[in-house]
This record gives structure tokens, sequence and C-alpha cells, in this order.
């Protein structure tokens, strides 16, 4: 009855080149990667040419930054505790996490959802964000003990709080128009917050598990200083005692690639939920800069 | 096409003495109307006269500060899927697909799948997106995103169909497409209208009758017939006879702000 071909134009994917241009066109998508790698790449060579030279002339003292040949000896020494390490540290980082994560999003789709519960807990919540968590690790420890326990707890209470806000503030974000257009479409309220709210928040959720994410192998960091036995924190200490300054750039490394693994898996399920935003970022912050994405 | 016949039915909408606001500041005041059954009535004045206002009134989104709204014989005092709204700006749901958002009233209002499934189709058909069913939003363009909108809110079968200037957004040619779509939609069913917008061509080339509003605060200033027949074609603009309701309309609007020569 109603034809819209003039408007059928504008839409993506109306176009389609002929078969004979889309070999030309593939090579030339493998030059403009080929080039954007090379650029992307430029500055991290240059200040590993740069830490070579400046070590390797014994520029600064190799005890501040030891030459790169000296992190193959650092590997060797520590080779045999890595794996263990690596397990403890990442089992922990991901349990507070995890805790965390669900602990936080929860409090603020509770506190969205019912405003007896936001005025109640309201003021605990903005009394406690601002606290740095650094500040609690005595408290933790004389309440949880030494072990783990303190150090998942802190994990958890530091990526609760990014979690808990982001969710919070997201949901105040929600357009009205959307609300609106639902009430008169004859949602009810669980309706809406099932199927305007939700949907609408969980980018912004992603993005702040991003953050924290990132933010909670740093708190890890922070808790294995405190008094742990295992772990790739324990180590980094146990480097310094002796001064094995390439352990803890090898073990820094370690931690990096960690956390860049995280962010890639979490960035690679973010792709896949939220197919429907304009924003499109698949390989994750650090995959985007070695052109990865 | 069929030959549209619409007579004037019962009163299907009746706004009596409505006010809206605080006292002495009414945003509304002493509004009245009565919107008769299948009838297109729109709603023209300038902006912040209260025409959304009064449109969210019906819509049950706003309670009345005074006055009463009857709808058949009853009072809509909240919202309801007799009375479904297309809205100025982007309220298309990003996160649902195209056919998902039409879905979404008959979901909330718990229909049955087989009816769901029957009247998508239908609705895909008569604005014209079957080829789209599966698209996001954010792949469509703003014309079709506003049939989108369109087909959403008349899934329901509403009795009323609100519309808050929903071509505003668009360009020149979308629009005057869309408009002439509607009104072939419109006629092929028993839908009241209630179309607002500050555009007086559009209200006029649209509607039945077109209710002027003033401003501050927002009373009937006047209301026309437009004695054209139905179906209209975009031609219809360039004949003598709506050029010249057209230009009764702009004086009376005119004269509203202190007359012509104080423009």
């Amino acid at each position: 009855m109603i034809s819209n071909s003039s408007e059928a134009k504008d839409q993506p994917g109306a176009f389609a080149p002929p078969k004979a241009r889309v070999s030309f066109l593939k090579r030339r998508q493998a030059l403009g990667w080929l080039r954007q790698i090379s650029i992307r790449l430029t500055v991290p060579l240059v200040l590993i040419v740069i830490w070579v030279i400046v070590s390797e002339m014994e520029l600064i003292r190799p005890l501040f930054l030891p030459p790169p040949g000296q992190m193959k000896q650092a590997f060797e020494n520590l080779d045999s505790l890595l794996p263990q390490a690596i397990l403890t540290t990442t089992t922990m980082t991901l349990t507070g996490f995890a805790i965390g994560t669900a602990v936080g999003t929860l409090m603020g789709l509770i506190m969205a959802y019912s405003r007896i519960i936001r005025e109640f807990l309201g003021t605990v919540f903005d009394f406690l964000r601002p606290v740095p968590v650094f500040a609690l690790i005595p408290l933790f420890i004389l309440w949880f003990g030494i072990g783990r326990a303190p150090q998942v707890a802190l994990i958890a209470m530091g990526t609760s709080v990014i979690l808990g806000v982001t969710t919070l503030e997201a949901i105040r974000n929600v357009p009205p128009i959307y609300i609106r257009a639902a009430l008169t479409l004859g949602a009810n309220r669980r309706r809406i917050y099932r199927t305007i709210i939700l949907p609408y928040i969980i980018p912004h959720l992603i993005g702040a598990i991003r953050v924290s994410a990132a933010a909670s192998w740093g708190l890890d960091v922070a808790a294995e200083f405190m008094g742990s036995q295992q772990g790739l924190g324990y180590l980094i200490i146990l480097q310094q005692t002796y001064l094995r300054t390439s352990g803890i750039i090898l073990l820094v490394i370690v931690y990096s690639i960690l956390a860049f693994i995280t962010d890639m898996v979490i960035a690679f399920i973010e792709a896949h939920i939220t197919r429907w935003t304009e924003r499109r970022t698949s390989g994750g912050i650090v995959a985007s800069i070695i052109g990865l994405a | 096409m069929a030959q549209q016949n619409r007579e004037p039915g019962q009163p299907k909408i009746r706004l009596e003495h409505l006010f809206f606001g605080y006292e002495k500041q009414f945003v509304i005041e002493d509004f009245s109307l009565e919107i008769n059954d299948r009838e297109f009535v729109s709603i023209v004045g300038p902006s912040g006269c209260g025409k959304t206002t009064l449109l969210n009134m019906i819509a049950g989104l706003l309670q009345p500060t005074q006055g009463q709204i009857w709808l058949d014989n009853i009072h809509p005092d909240h919202p309801g899927p007799d009375r479904t709204m297309v809205f100025q700006s982007d309220a298309v749901f990003p996160w649902y697909t195209v056919e998902q958002n039409i879905e979404y009233g008959l979901k909330a209002t718990q229909k049955p799948r087989k009816e769901r499934r029957e009247t998508v189709d239908r609705l895909l058909h008569l604005v014209g997106l079957e080829a789209d069913r599966k698209k996001f939003p954010r792949q469509l363009s703003g014309g079709m995103r506003k049939r989108v909108d369109i087909a959403r809110a008349m899934a329901l079968q509403p009795k009323v169909l609100l519309m808050d200037e929903p071509f505003a957004a668009l360009d020149v040619l979308t629009k005057e497409r869309l408009q002439e779509d509607f009104l072939d939609i419109w006629t092929s069913t028993p839908m009241t209208v209630v179309f607002v917008t500050h555009d007086l061509e559009e209200a006029l080339f649209l509607s039945q009758r077109v209710v002027v509003m003033s401003r501050n605060p927002g009373r009937v200033e006047k209301v026309v017939n437009i004695p054209l027949i139905h179906p209209r074609r975009l031609v219809v603009k360039t004949s003598a006879e709506f050029q010249e309701i057209r230009r009764d309309l702009v004086e009376v609007m005119y004269a509203m702000h202190g007359g012509l020569e104080a423009r």
C-alpha cells in the first residue's frame, strides 16, 4: 500500500559493490590495517629503543632501570613460582570482582527501583562512597584476619562502589520519553523496569564493569602488599626486598597482561549484548590502541 | 482507496473547562472542546501554548488541575492502551528491532502470541516496513523510525491516537510523504486522531477540524472546519480553497500577537 523507496536509499547495506571490486576493496582494507598498526606501534617501539639505549649505556643505574637483557634472567628466577602466583592472584581478583560487581549492581538496581530504600540507604551510601578503600585495609585485616578474606573483601568493596554509583546514575539518565511511551502502550512499572530501564543501562554498566575490572587488579596489588604469603603482589614485595628491579618490572608486565585479557573478554561480551547501540568498540581500549579492534 | 465517508459521530472525547498549572499562572485556562468519534482534529498554536500539556492530559500522563476529561463515559486518569501516543522526539526503543518495537504494547497488554504476530505483520505492511522488520532503529532513517513509532502506537488498535508534533523533526519531503501516507492509514481505520502541531499547513492538510490555541494562558481561540474532501493528496495544498482557509487562519494567529503590523 505504501512504498518508501526514497527513504530506503539512506539505509545501510543498500549499497553493495560489484564482485569484481570486492577483492580490490579487501586489499585496500588490508593495506589500511597494516598502516594503522604501524602507526600505532611506533611510539611503543621508540620507547623500547630508548629503554635499550639508556640502560645498555648505563645512563641510568641498572638498579633503577635494568637493561632488557636482564628480563630473561628475571623470568628464569621466577619461572617456578609464577604459575602458582598467577593462579592465586587471578582467583582472588576475579572472586572479589565478581562479588563486588554483583553486589554493586544489585544495590544500584534496588535503590533505583524503590524510593524508600533509596532514601533509607542513601545517606550511608553517599557517606561511604568517597572513602578511599585503601584506608580500610587495616580495618579489614582486623575484622577478617590475615589471608585471603580481607583481600577479597577489599576488592569487592572497591568494585561494588563503582558499580553501585554507575547503576544509579545510569538509571537517573534514562530519557523520560521512553518511559512515557511505554506507559501509553500499557506497560506497568515492573515491565518498564525490565524492558526499558535494564536494556538502557546495560551499555553504561558494561563501561563501569570494565573500569572496575581494571581497578580490581590494582586493588589486588594493594591487598597483597598487606601481609600476603602468596600471589603476584607478594612476589613484587619479595623482589623489592632483594632489590631485583627486573623482577618487579616482569611482574608488572604479568599484571598488565592479565588486566588486558580481562578487558578483552568483557569487551567481547559487550559487543554481543549491545548490538543495538551506535557506539561499537569490539576489541577493548588497549586492543583498539594496538590495532586489534 | 475507498471514498472516505466520515459522518461526525458521537462525541468521543469531551474536555470540560480544563485548567492546568497554578492559580494566576495557568498554562491552560478554561479549555473546552468536543472531539467526535473517528474525527481528525488538529490543535495548532504558538510554542509554549500548552498543546503538549493538553495531549498529555488526554493521554493520562498528566492530571488537569481543574475540569474534567471524558473519554466515552469514563475519566481516563491514567494511561491506557485505548489512547496511544506518537511523540515528537525519537521514542522508538533503540534496543528492540522494528518488529519487537511494534509488538511492545501487544506484549504489555498480554495479547496471545498468534494475535501478536498477525498484528505485527499487518502493521509492517501498512507502514511499508516489511523488509526492515529485523533491523534495529539505528539502521533506519528518521522517516522510517517515525513509521515504526506510528505502527507501534497503532498496534493496540486504540480508539484515540494522540500525536504530538510527530513529523516536526523530519525534512520537508519525508514529512509530506508521511502526511499523505498517514492520511491513508487513518482512512482505513476507525481511529479518532488528535494531532498537535505548530505547522498550520500540516494541520489544514490533515484534519477535518483545526483548533487554534492562544498562549498565556492556553485557550481555544478559534475552531475552523476544513471542508476539503478526504482522501486528500498533496496537490490540494496548492488549491485556491486551501490557500484561502490558510490565509484566514494566518490572520487569526497574527491577530493573537497584536496584529500583522506589530511584526
